[in-house]
Order: structure tokens, then C-alpha cells, then sequence
């Protein structure tokens, strides 16, 4: 098998799974690599915000079947891949719809066994790979729900997004204890999201916030550090003004795009080992 | 009074001997449960009541909660389960022990338990090479032939 499914995991929300998920997906194809990426947040799906400004082609007025649909039974893979202007990659968004009261999805979502969704996800992964897809990258709901953990069970790569805020350190230490030790297998890596630099700031933080965020980066990196380990793979230092685009394609001299291409020079050897060791 | 005393002592005595057994089918009880936990365990045991072969019963497809359960009870299973998950149809477990790597046995006791938990049906089918011979294929429940 040559395909690498990887999930992007959070203990919150708000950490930037997205943004980086979509970025790296971006960045695989452009280094010739077959890539599809799922959003899988079925409570709060954003993938679409992504592509809406990527290509004149993406439907997203319910003409192509969404990621839901596939979900429970309404459509097949092929009805919910979506192309974009970059031959190699493909993506599937979720649909909003479910978070409606009168959606007829909802109400399916909530007859349907918990197990159908995990027998979808890998008949989704299964599909992919028949399809010679190099990557499919899940971007997971945050926290532990079924869906979640349906992600993190399918995946061969878990990358683990944090941010140095208090509450992550009791998170990740319950997450670690609870969920992820117990994935026998799967390769966890983390990163730490939108560290603050002083750099351009207009003012002086106080002393006392420096202390608590460095203190909890920390306390952060001491937990990934225990059993079992989970290392640190890079650090996104926070960016002013960055928002829900797809920065590696629209501004490749962008200061996240140089992230994401620094990111990928690290990550790229050690997925498509992976992907060598699972054949 | 004396026959209240000759009841008293017999009362005593039966008091003593339910708490004997008492105490005999706590062992006893916690005999069978170590006995049960080895069985769940190792690997290397076929449960006792392994699944009838050719049997396609319509189970609950298990959750993500379910296989996470599945691998605290024994550990090592969660790669032939996921290897058997990637694969499209019915597999046999030399085809599963070539992708995990690990000995064909070992995945065959592995997913034995898989059938036996509702994870995986099975079926027994001649073979190709040896007319008198048959081979054990498994298939992922949920997944459409």
C-alpha cells in the first residue's frame, strides 16, 4: 500500500489544523505528489473557505455531494471528489448543511450506528488507494468525539497540533494517557502552533505574559516528552494577520509559506519512508 | 436452657462453615477470572468459543471505541486489524502476515479473536492447490463483497 493517511488532531480547537493541513496539501503537490484532502470536522467544517477563491470549478451549491453524503451511504467517492486547478490535488469537503435543524443529513447521522462511520473512512481510504492517491490527509474534529477517534484509528500519521496555552498542557496529558497511547502503531508527531515572537509588535508585552507563555511552551513540550514520546517536529511561530488561505499557492514568499516549505523539508523524508514500510 | 445452648453452638458452627464457603467461592471466583484474563490475553490461545467457520452473522459494525478497547484487551492486534481494513475483499492470513511482516500463525490467532469478537467474518474455502485441502479466508465486517 503507497498511500499515507495522516490526521491532523488537536486537543482544541482553533490551533490551526486547517490552515496548516491545507497549506501541506498544497505544498505535497506541488512536489508531484497525488493528493487528497477530507474535512472531517463534521461540527465545524472550514475546508471549503479554503478553495472557494482557489478555483472557478469547485461546486459548493450542492450540485456535487459533500464528504456527509458519502458518509452515510448517499454517494460515492467519486460523487464527492472535488478537483482544483492543480492536477494532483483533490479535496472533499464536509457539509454545513448538518449543522441545520431541518437537515435530513443530521437526522441520518444520528440514526446510523457509530461503527458505519469508521467501515466509511476506511472504504474512503481504501478508494484512495485503488486510485493511486500518494497522501490523504484527514483534517479531524478537535478533542475526543467518535469522528475523531474514527480519524485517528484509519490514520498511519497522526500530527498533533498545540498551541502554548495553559489549558494544552492538562489536555495533551489526558489525550496522550487516554487516546493516543493507545494506537498501537500509528506515528505521532506534534507542532506548536502560532508561538508568539516580539517581533512586529507596536508594543512591549508585559513581562509576566512572557513568562506564563514560555513557561507553558514548557510545560507543553515536557508532556509530548513522556511516555509515549511525541516530538516536537516545528514550531510556527505566530504570524500577524494570517487567515484561512492557501498561502504556499497565492504568496510562495509569504513568511507561512516559507513555514510550510521548511515544515515539508522536515516531514517529507520521513512520510514517504513511511510510505516505503507500509508497501 | 439447655436446648437453646445446643441450638445456639449448632447456629455457630453453620455460621462457620457458610463463611468457609464463602471464602472457598471467592478463590474459586477469582480463580476463574485469572483464568478468563489469560485467555484474553495471550495471543497464542484460541478463545474457547471461537467463531463456527462459514458463520455470517449480521453484527454490529464496532466502532473506533471498540477497536481501542480490542487492543488494551491484546495488544499487537491492532496492526492485522488495520492491515485487514486496508485491503478490498476476503484475505487470507498469509496475505495479512506478508504487509504486517509477522509470522502467518500469529496472524491467524489474531484474527481468529477478530472473528470471534465481530470485527472480521470467515470463511472456509477449498484450495486451489490441494483438492483436499481448505483455507480460512476473512473478510472486515461492514464492507460490502
Amino acid at each position: 500500500m503507497s498511500l499515507l493517511t495522516i490526521a491532523w488532531h488537536s486537543y482544541r480547537g482553533g490551533v490551526g489544523k486547517s490552515l496548516l493541513a491545507v497549506n501541506t496539501a498544497v505544498m505535497l503537490a506541488q512536489l508531484h505528489k497525488k493528493v487528497m484532502i477530507v474535512d472531517f470536522d463534521l461540527r465545524a467544517p472550514s475546508l471549503q473557505t479554503y478553495f472557494q477563491d482557489f478555483s472557478e470549478n469547485i461546486d459548493f451549491n450542492r450540485n456535487k455531494s459533500s464528504f456527509t453524503d458519502f458518509l452515510i451511504g448517499a454517494s460515492s467517492p467519486e460523487d464527492v471528489i472535488q478537483k482544483t486547478d492543480l492536477v494532483n490535488l483533490e479535496f472533499a469537503i464536509s457539509d454545513i448543511e448538518i449543522l441545520q435543524k431541518t437537515s435530513k443529513i443530521r437526522t441520518k447521522l444520528s440514526q446510523s450506528g457509530e461503527g458505519k462511520f469508521l467501515a466509511k473512512l476506511f472504504e474512503f481510504i481504501r478508494y484512495c488507494n485503488k486510485m493511486n492517491y500518494d497522501y490523504l490527509l484527514i483534517d479531524c474534529m478537535p478533542g475526543v468525539t467518535f469522528r475523531s477517534l474514527d480519524a485517528l484509528v484509519a490514520a498511519d500519521q497522526i500530527i498533533v497540533v498545540t498551541r502554548p496555552l495553559k489549558s494544552e498542557i492538562k489536555g495533551l496529558k489526558l489525550m496522550k494517557s487516554e487516546c493516543y497511547s493507545k494506537l498501537e502503531g500509528a506515528r505521532l508527531t506534534a507542532v506548536m502552533n502560532q508561538v508568539e515572537t516580539q517581533k512586529d509588535l507596536n508594543f512591549t508585552p508585559s513581562e509576566h505574559d512572557i513568562s506564563i507563555i514560555n513557561e507553558n511552551i514548557e510545560k507543553i513540550s515536557s508532556v509530548l516528552r513522556e511516555k509515549p514520546l511525541i516530538p516536537i517536529l516545528y514550531t510556527f511561530h505566530r504570524i500577524p494577520f494570517v487567515t484561512e488561505r492557501i498561502y504556499i499557492m497565492e504568496e510562495p514568499n509569504h513568511p507561512f509559506s516559507q513555514f510550510i516549505k521548511e515544515f515539508c523539508d522536515l516531514s517529507f523524508k520521513e512520510w514517504e519512508m513511511s510510505k516505503k514500510g507500509s508497501k | 436452657m439447655t436446648n437453646d445452648k445446643i441450638n445456639d453452638s449448632l447456629l455457630k458452627e453453620i455460621l462457620t462453615e457458610i463463611r468457609k464457603i464463602t471464602h472457598q467461592i471467592i478463590e474459586v471466583n477469582g480463580s476463574l477470572k485469572n483464568l478468563t484474563q489469560s485467555l484474553l490475553i495471550s495471543p497464542y490461545i484460541t478463545p474457547l468459543s471461537a467463531t463456527d467457520l462459514n458463520e455470517s452473522k449480521d453484527q454490529e459494525i464496532p466502532s473506533s471505541l471498540d477497536i481501542i478497547r480490542l487492543q488494551e484487551h491484546r495488544p499487537g492486534i491492532f496492526q492485522t486489524y488495520k492491515t485487514i481494513q486496508k485491503k478490498d475483499g476476503w484475505v487470507s492470513s498469509q496475505e495479512i502476515a506478508e504487509t504486517t511482516t509477522r509470522s502467518r500463525g500469529l496472524e491467524s490467532r489474531y484474527l481468529t479473536y477478530l472473528a470471534d469478537q465481530g470485527f472480521v467474518i470467515k470463511k472456509r474455502i477449498k484450495s486451489k492447490t490441494d483438492s483436499r485441502a481448505t483455507e480460512v479466508l476473512y473478510k472486515i465486517v461492514g464492507v460490502d463483497e
